[in-house]
């Protein structure tokens, strides 16, 4: 369960407060999956960066699963962050030089598991996100669709609730878009809150998205 | 200008107090502020503002006050310094005693250090609850502590300012050993009762603490307090010099004796600082403690554990006990 309500982000640019989201105010149920949809620098990353803990607002509410992240003490926001959240970036920010099943094991480390626990869980993502078979490659040899894939069973193995994808598609060719959206499907029937920011106009035309949010100039439009 | 301002070791430690409190003085004016905007359920611009800028001080705070605790050992080291060169000053007991800031600085030096761990511990709680419930509490004890340490530093000042190494000082021997044949223990107590007492009060703060009973435990403590003191004065440290009459709790703390005074007085107060603070947590926050009272029991344990073995190993060396020698006069 997501809230928002009033929500702003501004820059300061010289003297001039640059608004990149203004006044927003939504929320999002349990389950939803829900397109972000707006042209470029309308506000869309900033609204999921401030959704996934990963920026602050300037002023205005937000909840997430009923904590208030946004007046959360840094330890506590970087702990619900690696819990609760599953990301997705635009350029999958994996680590390189390290094996896909490294890349997905890491947000685990915090949380104290044993090593078991924690192979049941990289194997039950890899599994997910269609990458098993890659699992002891080095992240820098995948192609861009393996990597996204990669970046996918990272964002699940915490078992978070919700996963924020930014421009997943930007970046793939037809079939790979193809394979990304039947795993998005597989993690809507798991009952995942899903939130995708995009303006590839692909994602309208499916049947299970449960709520699209235009944004145009950091203003939502109905 | 008088000569001792210009001694390394003192301008280091007084320039050291001052740097702090220039920083502290910057989290006051900020903290003042703060206290003046909170407002935690407001989601404006100017309280988001806040709440960063509250974070900030509290690590420059925290910063601040891991400094205090090092800086109290080195002032006691720059006091024992110092004696080699006040005449008749054979350890710190001359120096603190040489005027009356002396005694007023260690005890408001003590005060601060068990209020800073009381801040660190509400802060610590504050933080964990998410919601900042002890925002306020916390930011006035910070007033406090620095309105402290504002005198703390003018004592500071005014003490070694006033040292002058032309006059002649007391030394511990006549300071405290003088006492010796009147009736130097408390409460009318004799060294054996008083040793007794020591362990049955030790014995007391463990068991209270394991038997989670708040009330006993700082009853055990407020004993604890004399009783430890004046058993290491009048007991523990003559096996510490293995010179009978020799009543001193600063000698210890000089490389003849390895230092031990460090650990011994250290030990002892930070579990006397750190029992207080866990039942603060526990009777006034309502939360469990169990961190800080294992610290305590350790602590003390690392003390007694002290105390014991230079008895021990005295008997062990020499087959017998230290026996006071009845002086009649002294020196
Ligand atoms: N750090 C910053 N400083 C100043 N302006 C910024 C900053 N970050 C973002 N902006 C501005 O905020 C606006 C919204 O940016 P945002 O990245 O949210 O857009 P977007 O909808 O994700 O665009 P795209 O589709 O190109 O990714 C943009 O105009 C951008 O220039
Ligand atoms: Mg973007």
């Amino acid at each position: 369960m997501i809230e928002i309500k009033n929500l702003n982000r501004y820059y300061q640019v010289g003297k001039e407060r640059f608004y990149a989201i203004r006044d927003i105010s939504l929320s999002i149920k349990k389950g939803e999956f829900v397109l972000f949809h707006g042209v470029s620098g309308s506000g869309k990353t900033t609204l999921l960066s401030i959704i996934a803990g990963v920026d602050r607002p300037s002023s205005g509410m937000i909840s997430v699963n009923n904590e208030l992240i946004s007046k959360l003490p840094d330890q506590h926001l970087s702990r619900f962050r690696n819990r609760e959240i599953g990301i997705i970036f635009q350029h999958y920010n994996l680590l390189e030089s390290l094996t896909v099943y490294d890349n997905v094991s890491a947000p685990l480390i915090p949380e104290r598991l044993s090593l078991k626990e924690i192979d049941k869980r990289v194997k039950k993502s890899l599994k997910i996100a269609n990458i098993s078979h890659k699992a002891n490659s080095i992240a820098s040899t995948l192609s861009g669709g393996e990597k996204q894939r990669c970046a996918i069973a990272r964002a699940l193995v915490t078992d978070a609730s919700i996963i924020v994808c930014d421009e997943p598609t930007a970046n793939l060719d037809r079939a790979n878009i193809d394979i990304f959206l039947d795993i998005l499907k597989k993690l809507h029937k798991l009952n995942k809150t899903i939130i995708v920011s995009t303006h590839d106009p692909i994602f309208q035309k499916l049947d299970y998205i449960d709520q699209i949010i235009h944004l145009e100039d950091g203003v939502l439009v109905s | 200008m008088n000569s001792l301002l210009l001694n390394t070791d003192i301008a280091i430690f007084l320039l050291g107090e001052f740097i702090l409190w220039v920083v502290l003085l910057i989290a006051f004016g900020v903290n003042l502020y703060l206290l003046k905007k909170w407002d935690f359920h407001s989601y404006t611009n100017l309280q988001y503002r806040i709440e960063k800028l509250a974070y900030l001080i509290m690590v420059i705070i925290i910063f601040s006050f891991l400094m205090k605790f090092i800086l109290l050992p080195y002032f006691v080291f720059t006091m024992d310094k110092i004696s080699d060169i006040v005449p008749g000053a054979m350890c710190s007991a001359g120096v603190i005693s040489f005027n009356a800031y002396g005694m007023k600085l260690f005890f408001i030096k003590m005060a601060i250090l068990l209020l800073l761990m009381i801040w660190l511990m509400i802060n610590h709680y504050d933080i964990e609850a998410k919601v900042y419930p002890w925002f306020r509490a916390k930011s006035w004890l910070f007033v406090f502590i620095f309105i402290l340490i504002t005198i703390e530093l003018y004592w500071d000042y005014a003490f070694f300012a006033d040292i002058d190494i032309h006059k002649v000082l007391n030394c511990c021997s006549t300071l405290y050993g003088l006492l010796e044949g009147v009736n130097p223990l408390p409460f009318g107590l004799d060294k054996r009762e008083i040793i007794i007492l020591f362990y049955m009060i030790y014995a007391m703060i463990i068991s209270s603490t394991f038997g989670k009973q708040n009330y006993i435990l700082l009853i055990g403590l407020i004993l604890f307090i004399p009783i430890g003191y004046y058993s290491v004065l009048y007991f523990f440290g003559t096996y510490i010099y293995e010179m009978p009459n020799h009543n001193c709790p600063f000698c210890m703390l000089q490389k003849d004796y390895y230092y031990i005074g460090y650990p011994l007085w250290g030990s002892f107060f930070g579990g006397v600082f750190l029992g207080i603070t866990a039942i603060l947590a526990e009777e006034r926050l309502k939360k469990d403690s169990k961190r800080l009272k294992y610290l305590m029991v350790l602590s003390f344990t690392i003390f007694v554990t002290i105390c014991t073995f230079f008895v021990l190993h005295y008997y062990y060396k020499n087959g017998v006990f230290l026996e006071p020698v009845k002086v009649e006069m002294v020196m």
